[in-house]
């Protein structure tokens, strides 16, 4: 028998007497149950999530736009491409680069819009390039602050299920600094708002055109992109930045589906690198709040800690691209799986180390790939992981497969992909440890950080 | 009542609502998969009580993580998945031998020829299939009883096509060995 008819052949014979085998029904009070264990589902990690994670996506892809509003005309070593010839979408990339490198924070406030009544919501955000992030609204006293540096995220949040006013406060610590680890919720979702400038930067040939905006002259970038297989009536096949021309300001991204208005970001009262009081992160919570608590269980450190922290020597790159320091590393003996559905063998002994510059992070993470899966512990390691960054199906990933050629990796195979709607990424499975480097990287960059790193004892 | 073969997909206006948190949506789902997702963790597990903690487990857990659905997989291989690995957690939590169903409907003491060999012939199929292991019972659940192609079968027992290829195989076997012995058997009256 051919390997296809093999993987294709069903009894249909046997499979249509297996369906006549008797199944009960539930038992009585089944649904009821259900229902109540999933009201009894708490906002803070159920709905609430949901709901947070929607809007920092949100904010986040805003912030990201409002770099370019930035990036453009605000800083001394930024030319300005505002005036009357027109910028090619090569320069407009570069300066947005220039700003996410340079930015030191931004606040101001975000409005999304859909195409629904009442779609329409507000945030004041602050972001700093530490990581911190303040973000308020769109109810009245709602607020979620991170620290980056402590790995905290606390939040006081109305819930989307249960309606009303009633805030509701929630305190994780322990929080990893970023992918393929479940970092703070302001991270750029992939498959959400945040990717939508990685779009602008990873696209080939974004088309530029003059056209007007709220009355001013503005430039406006086109982004052909492939909707979710899945959901594709709610994910979008073009993206549009505005750029005001006289000011190079970033003023609107507008999300269509076969011409028709998916969605629009808009930035307003735009403040940059402004002096922010020592408190601007802090959240207190009322005397006597029923606070919700949560530990993802990554801990800050020292580098040189870290080899006692998880028994291996870490991989540290040796080069990184200009402006880059390292501002964050954290260890966790136990983390949530990585990958598509999370469909990856447990993360155990987990490395994380976040570089910043400016609004920019990378980040590089190691973790055992010798764990048992899951789903089947006799699954070797080739075939136990898959992608830790994967952008799952609908949207999918090509990975260019290459060797690396120098350093601790020397010889290791290696998946690196660079596509619109993920975080630009490389990841490597050797047989002690599973390898990502990822971020706000260029493909080059991420193969000159990989091949640099080697082992710090 | 006999499991039917599973529908398709659910409207994925449906999902997105239920993605969003909205519970009456993600009861839609729930109800459009309940008929296929209770037939494999009944065959799983052997019990209705079992069943029923099983999949309220996974459906709770679906719940806790269909915000974080992304469409890497089908939304029903994904939730086949979820109640496979909780009738799996189940297995592994009670640790002890299972005594798998034979068919509850007792063969009627004046039953015409026709419903008893009907009758007793569900009876040896459960008893076969409840002598399976319980990897190789889901791989032939889910192809030739729910549908699945070999990919998708793979993705929700967490292993290659070829090892699902396997499996059917043994679980085939074994099956196709006790129909033929009980076809015998009735023939031999």
């Amino acid at each position: 028998m051919s390997d296809d008819r093999l993987t294709h052949y069903r009894d249909d014979e046997l499979g249509a007497a297996l369906r006549e085998l008797d199944v009960p029904e539930h038992r009585p009070g089944f649904e009821a149950e259900l229902h109540r264990l999933l009201a009894e589902e708490r906002p803070a990690t159920g709905r609430l999530g949901l709901r947070w994670g929607l809007r920092l996506a949100l904010v986040a892809g805003v912030a990201a736009i409002v770099l370019l509003v930035v990036g453009i005309p605000r800083t001394d070593r930024t030319p300005r491409i505002a005036g009357p010839e027109v910028a090619t979408a090569a320069q407009i990339k570069a300066q947005v680069q220039t700003a996410l490198a340079t930015l030191e924070n931004l606040s101001g406030t975000v409005v999304s819009d859909g195409p629904r009544k009442g779609d329409r919501q507000r945030w004041r955000f602050t972001l700093t390039a530490a990581g911190d992030f303040l973000l308020v609204g769109p109810g009245e006293g709602e607020r979620l602050a991170y620290d980056a540096s402590e790995g905290v995220v606390r939040g006081a949040q109305t819930s989307a299920s249960i309606g009303g006013d009633t805030l509701f406060y929630s305190e994780r610590r322990g929080v990893a600094p970023g992918p393929p680890d479940p970092g703070p919720p302001t991270g750029p979702l992939p498959d959400q708002y945040g990717a939508f400038v990685r779009a602008l930067l990873s696209a080939e040939d974004p088309r530029v055109r003059e056209v007007t905006y709220d009355g001013r002259p503005a430039w406006r970038l086109e982004i052909d992109v492939e909707p979710n297989a899945i959901v594709p009536e709610f994910s979008g096949d073009r993206l549009e930045i505005a750029v005001d021309r006289e000011t190079g300001l970033p003023v609107r991204l507008l999300v269509t589906k076969d011409g028709a208005f998916l969605e629009e970001l808009r930035i307003e009262g735009l403040a940059v690198n402004r002096d922010l009081a020592p408190d601007t992160f802090e959240l207190k919570f009322p005397a006597g709040a029923d606070v919700a608590r949560m530990d993802d269980g990554y801990r800050r450190t020292a580098l040189d800690e870290v080899a006692g922290a998880v028994g291996y020597a870490p991989l540290v790159p040796t080069w990184v691209p200009t402006g880059y320091g390292l501002a964050e590393v954290a260890v966790a003996k136990h983390g949530a799986p990585t990958g598509t559905e999370g469909g990856n063998p447990p993360a155990r002994k987990v490395v994380s180390l976040s570089y910043r510059r400016g609004l920019d992070q990378f980040l590089v993470t190691t973790r055992l790939a010798r764990v048992p899966s899951e789903i089947d512990p006799d699954l070797p390691p080739q075939e136990a992981w898959s992608d830790p960054l994967a952008s799952g199906e609908g949207f999918v990933d090509k990975p260019e497969r290459l060797t690396i050629e120098q350093g601790a990796l020397a010889g290791e195979r290696a998946e690196l992909v660079v596509v619109p709607r993920g975080i630009p990424h490389l990841w490597a499975l050797t047989d002690e440890l599973v390898v990502t480097v990822s971020g706000d990287l260029t493909r080059a960059e991420l193969v000159r950080i990989t091949e640099s790193l080697g082992r710090r004892s | 009542m006999p499991a039917s073969r599973p529908t398709g997909e659910i409207a994925s206006a449906v999902v997105e609502r239920a993605r969003r948190g909205d519970r009456e949506a993600f009861a839609d789902v729930v109800r459009h998969y309940d008929p296929g997702l209770r037939a494999l963790a009944y065959r799983l597990l052997g019990d209705r009580d079992r069943m029923d903690d099983a999949l309220q487990d996974a459906y709770l857990k679906a719940f806790r993580a269909l915000p974080g659905f992304r469409g890497a997989s089908r939304l029903g291989t994904w939730l086949y998945r979820i109640v496979y690995n909780a009738c799996l957690d189940e297995l592994e939590r009670a640790r002890r031998v299972i005594h798998l169903p034979l068919e509850e409907a007792a063969e009627p003491r004046d039953a015409p020829p026709d419903l008893a060999e009907g009758v007793a012939r569900r009876r040896d199929l459960a008893a076969a299939v409840a002598a399976l292991a319980p990897e190789d019972r889901a791989a032939v659940l889910l192809v030739d009883a729910h549908g699945f192609d070999y990919r998708d079968a793979g993705e929700v027992l967490g292993v290659p096509v070829g090892t699902v290829a396997s499996r059917l195989s043994r679980a085939r076997g074994a099956l196709r060995h006790a129909l033929g012995e009980q076809e015998r058997g009735v023939s031999g009256r």
